[in-house]
């Protein structure tokens, strides 16, 4: 049963493709910092039948699945997935990564999935009267009808991590704010999910398939009885699981896109202006799920220069980016926050005045590293997301600049 | 704790939350059967995730029993304690449970007639939540009422 399984993971992954050239490994931002992790091991090791060895190694858990691998790996090795399916095995050997935030957001995704409490989440749209949003299903206050061949918009988790990571000064749920105020410069009124659960990323990378499949199949339901016809995300996480991941479950979803690319169509279609911002230089944070994952690198930039701002690009960018140093919410450690430093460094390297992210996940990551180090450090840096910055520009706010407010 | 007889999970300390459930038990006062113990060493160390868990796991009410502020043996708790009750009360509200199921209480060893009382009113609470029946009712009613502080 587990031979087979092996099997399958490496057959699916197209690990038996591997030459063992090294570059996985010469490319990983975690063998940099930790001597012994080396992707190719990992995988030689199942293939040589040593599955059983290889699951109980960290290797497993500290992979970032950011898939800098797979855009060097000349024989198309899908390490990603390879280190998916090895996560699903070793959980079946109750193996799994060392936990972060206390287990909070394990727990809140597995209380979602048991769904037998509605959620009471749309706060953060109450707070602003002047948004204009579609509630599904609809406030008996609304008196409306239903979301038929409208735009969803699927938040994600952010009026959770307003809650746990206020510390670090992210605006959540104002980022939240920002999407509809965007799609409604748009002409668009989003549909919101009254009951809308995490998309299950984390779970689903850190090898829990059944709680993931529990997740999907709720948000499919929602999503379907909705009635919308297309998806935007903010959150390159929930792009890529909703895109790619549901419809892999068998889930019928409808066309997803990221925000920044509908966005992008619609400046380029001359279907919207976007306001101009005062004068910065600012440098952009390739997300591994919005960049290599789902290929999407120009449409955030493309909105960033088209609002006047000067883009300076990192040493590392695009598909060679260097990933936020943590992901599933798993194994973050030493070794994360050098990454995290790392990729500080090279954003303050730029002269940027301020780093732009697309991803909640790679702000929180970023601000955390910040939050360890002195405040004058070398390597701080403002950070604020894409879509704040294009509804500071439609509220023609005075400056992009907004200091770390980091509580220490 | 089963699914039938859903519990409450006090996360005490180890000085003045101990003690007070202690007290409770030498008093053979009687509170709800299904209240469920875990010592920390200090509420200091507790994480919102802690309460989270609980809540996963089906507890209906979870309490946080601590040392007074001014009391901490640690010297570390008072800011932090009352940050992780928010975190937790906040997360648990947007999970759609009821602020009144996560509660925090700072107590001295004399108040054990206080703290069997907050335990009563978490369980009426569960009761109120259980309208389908589920092990509520046994809750509420504190009968068979000697638990044990020592869990």
């Amino acid at each position: 049963m587990m031979e087979d399984a092996v099997r399958r993971a490496l057959v699916e992954a197209r690990a038996y493709y591997c030459l063992s050239c090294g570059k996985c490994t010469a490319s990983c931002p975690v063998a940099r910092h930790e001597a012994g992790f080396s992707p190719r091991r990992l995988v030689e090791s199942v293939l040589e039948g040593h599955a059983e060895e290889a699951l109980a190694q960290g290797a497993v858990w500290g992979c970032l699945t950011c898939l800098r691998c797979e855009m060097l790996c000349p024989s198309g090795v899908r390490l990603g997935d390879f280190v998916r399916a090895v996560r699903g095995l070793a959980r079946t050997r109750d193996l799994t990564g060392l936990c972060t935030h206390g287990g909070a957001i394990e727990a809140w995704m597995r209380i979602m999935a048991r769904g037998d409490h509605p959620q009471r989440r749309l706060d953060w749209l109450w707070a602003d009267p002047s948004l204009e949003a579609q509630v599904w299903p609809p406030l008996s206050s609304q008196g409306e009808g239903d979301g038929k061949g409208g735009v969803l918009f699927f938040v994600g988790c952010l009026p959770y991590y307003q809650v746990l990571f206020a510390d670090l000064g992210i605006e959540a749920d104002e980022m939240a704010r920002d999407a509809v105020r965007v799609l409604n410069h748009l002409g668009v009124r989003p549909v919101v999910l009254a009951d809308e659960r995490c998309c299950g990323h984390d779970l689903l990378w850190q090898g829990d398939f059944e709680g993931f499949a529990r997740l999907a199949r709720k948000n499919l339901d929602l999503i379907a009885a909705s009635g919308a016809e297309q998806v935007v995300t903010l959150c390159p996480e929930c792009y890529r699981t909703l895109a790619r991941d549901y419809p892999a479950l068998g889930g019928r979803v409808p066309p997803v896109v990221h925000l920044s690319e509908w966005v992008t169509q619609a400046v380029r279609e001359g279907r919207a202006s976007l306001g101009v911002l005062p004068e910065a230089r600012v440098t952009y944070h390739d997300p591994c799920r919005l960049g290599r994952h789902m290929g999407v690198y120009e449409a955030p930039r493309f909105v960033l220069q088209s609002m006047g701002l000067e883009l300076a690009e990192m040493a590392h960018s695009r598909g060679a980016a260097l990933c936020c140093g943590t992901s599933a919410w798993t194994h973050c450690g030493a070794t994360s926050k050098a990454i995290q430093v790392d990729r500080l460094g090279e954003a303050r390297a730029t002269g940027a005045d301020l780093l732009v992210t697309a991803c909640p996940k790679c702000q929180i990551h970023l601000r955390c590293a910040m939050k360890d180090l002195p405040a004058d450090s070398e390597v701080s840096i403002p950070i604020r997301d894409w879509v704040s910055l294009v509804a500071a520009a439609l509220m023609e706010e005075k400056t992009v600049v907004v200091e770390p407010a980091v509580a220490r | 704790m089963s699914k039938e007889r859903r519990g409450i999970v006090v996360f005490h300390c180890n000085w003045a939350g101990r003690h007070t459930l202690d007290e409770i038990g030498r008093r053979k006062a009687r509170y709800p059967t299904d209240v469920v113990p875990m010592q920390v060493s200090c509420l200091g160390r507790m994480h919102a995730g802690l309460v989270l868990k609980a809540l996963e796991a089906g507890a209906v009410g979870v309490l946080m029993l601590g040392c007074p502020e001014d009391e901490c043996r640690f010297g570390t708790d008072g800011a932090w304690v009352a940050r992780v009750h928010a975190e937790a009360v906040q997360l648990a509200r947007l999970l759609g449970f009821q602020e009144e199921q996560v509660r925090l209480e700072r107590v001295g060893p004399q108040d054990g007639e206080r703290v069997r009382r907050v335990l009563s009113e978490l369980a009426d609470a569960a009761s109120l939540l259980d309208s389908g029946g589920d092990g509520g009712a046994g809750l509420a009613s504190g009968d068979g009422g000697e638990g044990s502080a020592q869990g």
